[in-house]
């Protein structure tokens, strides 16, 4: 299949099931918000290195926030629902409770439930205090601006991971540009990451290395100068890839930010667009390009 | 379903209304309805005597009374669910015990609205009480769980033993608020004078105040302007227990 020009290959992406949480962050100011988003959100690119991926979902409108603040959504993805917890009382600890003037409340309805806010009350030593409004209990740790207000549970939901294009193409410059594009596109899609840096992983993986302490190591199919060395998965004329990971809170978001992403990196410079997998054998989820791209909306 | 219990201008005495809560009565028959007693004057008495029953299927399920609403006792009294309604002023004792549901009242409160049930000490223990008008003494005595919010004054004593849970007064409370009080926070525009156990502990800019206000005005809750501009002061106290309540006030301790 050809979409502006840009060869789409007959294969499907490979996702699984994760466990996924939603925090809505809040402060004084929109930048504020952000920076407490962005540091909640650190260095958590891959499971493989960290036990959680994450990701800024969005901005949320002041009148949209529990507290009615300017507001950013963050989505945390892990495989299991203890590593996932674990993520979130070490980051909302680390991240979100010594960001100046920041809130963190839960944004996610689920059956189960991590007492997250209940754990890291404790760090007021004895003074923190709670509020139940609503069915909602909040804690109220004090700090040295004010107070930092947390949700008390945090919901812990079934989502997907591990969606992806590898997008392809002759000059790196024209490819990366493509990447961020798919990038955007995928940012604006309600539910679903792209936990790399801007989106864009260069260095896509495969599981295992020929060091028996290392979990995972570079793709070498995807590496231009190793074409010479091992079975290459670059045509002749293609110098570059760059792949995309999504992650999202179901199937169909990722099947929507899949095809976003696709959509957006049909551009010139880029000479086809693909998915990594493992042969159907490892996830449930298996994302076809071509049906995303014929069934119009996905 | 909609329940709304008219009660009559000639009944004498004071009427004991604990044994209507909205989860018996909402789903009972018409005739069961008519036949169940209130206490008037310590006196059993079908409903039918002293109100007319009305009842409209809809999808609001709650409990409304009306017409000689002031003569009312016990409104809602250890409620554990549901919506009750009060178009008018009430007696004392709304909401006493309560652990759940919503009691609105179109007027005013007697004293103890949200309080402990003697010899009990522990008052409202959860739900939301929302009263238009002024409120007597003893608003919240022994709370320990809940909102009660007040769109006049109280008076005094207001959240005396409180354990926890909150109170927002818009007018002025009466003497000694929050005398004895463990935990909780009460919340008022002005305060006649605060007992000795009280600190001033400067500007509340509290996150939690904004989720509070901003869920009351979901629910159509009107707050002073003032309100949502500008910070109170903190008082803790009292600190003849705890010292781990809050008052805050929004514009002037007298």
């Amino acid at each position: 299949m050809q979409l502006k020009g840009v060869l789409i290959e007959d294969t499907f992406a490979e996702a699984f099931p994760m466990w996924v949480s939603r925090l809505v962050i809040t402060a004084a100011t929109p930048r504020l918000a952000c920076q407490a988003a962005d540091a909640a959100t650190g260095l958590a690119i891959s499971i493989i290195g960290c036990s959680c991926e994450a990701g800024i979902e969005g901005v949320i409108p002041a009148s949209a926030t529990p507290d009615g603040r300017p507001g950013v959504a963050v989505l945390f993805f892990s495989h299991a629902p203890e590593k996932l917890e674990e993520q979130l009382l070490f980051r909302i600890g680390q991240a979100i409770l010594p960001s100046a003037t920041s809130a963190c409340f839960n944004g996610l309805v689920a059956a189960r439930m991590a007492k997250v806010g209940g754990k890291l009350k404790y760090f007021a030593n004895g003074f923190q205090s709670s509020k139940l409004l609503g069915d909602q209990r909040y804690w109220r740790i004090p700090v040295a601006d004010g107070e930092f207000v947390l949700s008390e549970s945090f919901g812990i939901g079934e989502g997907v991971g591990g969606g992806n294009l590898i997008i392809l193409g002759t000059e790196r410059e024209k490819v990366l540009g493509a990447a961020e594009a798919a990038g955007i596109a995928i940012r604006n899609v309600r539910g679903a990451i792209a936990p790399f840096p801007g989106g864009v992983c260069r260095s896509p993986s495969k599981p295992g290395s020929k060091y028996k302490e290392v979990r995972a190591s570079t793709n070498d199919a995807y590496a231009p100068t190793l074409r010479t060395r091992v079975p290459t998965e670059l045509k002749s004329e293609e110098q570059c890839a760059y792949e995309i990971v999504i992650d999202g809170t179901t199937e169909q978001v990722v099947r929507t930010a899949m095809q976003a992403g696709i959509r957006a990196a049909c551009l010139p410079g880029v000479t086809r667009i693909t998915a990594g997998n493992y042969g159907g054998k490892w996830g449930p989820y298996h994302l076809y390009l071509h049906k995303l791209l014929k069934n119009g909306k996905a | 379903m909609r329940i709304e219990l008219a009660f009559q201008p000639q009944i004498k005495g004071r009427v004991d209304v604990s044994r209507l809560q909205p989860s018996s009565v909402l789903q009972v028959s018409m005739k069961q309805l008519e036949h169940q007693t209130v206490i008037v004057a310590n006196n059993p008495i079908p409903l039918v005597e002293v109100c007319r029953v009305r009842r409209e299927i809809d999808k609001s399920d709650e409990l409304v009374f009306s017409g000689e609403t002031q003569r009312l006792i016990k409104v809602g009294l250890s409620m554990n669910g549901g919506r009750i309604m009060v178009e008018g002023n009430v007696g004392d004792e709304l909401g006493v015990s309560m652990a759940a549901g919503s009691i609105h009242v179109h007027g005013s409160v007697g004293d103890w609205c949200g309080a402990n049930e003697y010899p009990n000490s522990t008052g409202m223990q959860g739900g939301m009480i929302f009263v238009e008008g002024n409120a007597g003494d003893q608003v919240g005595a022994g709370m320990r769980r809940g909102l009660i919010f007040i769109s006049k004054n109280t008076g005094q004593y207001a959240g005396a033993r409180m354990a926890a849970g909150t109170i927002l007064c818009c007018g002025r409370l009466g003497t000694c608020p929050g005398l004895g009080m463990k935990r909780g926070s009460i919340i008022a525009g002005k305060a006649n004078d605060l007992p000795p156990g009280f600190l001033a502990a400067g500007n509340a800019d509290d996150e939690w105040l904004r989720i509070c206000y901003s869920d009351l005005r979901r629910s159509g809750i009107k707050l002073p302007e003032t309100w949502l501009e500008q910070s109170p002061i903190r008082f803790t106290g009292d600190h003849l227990e705890t010292g781990r309540g809050e008052i805050l006030i929004y514009d002037q301790v007298e």
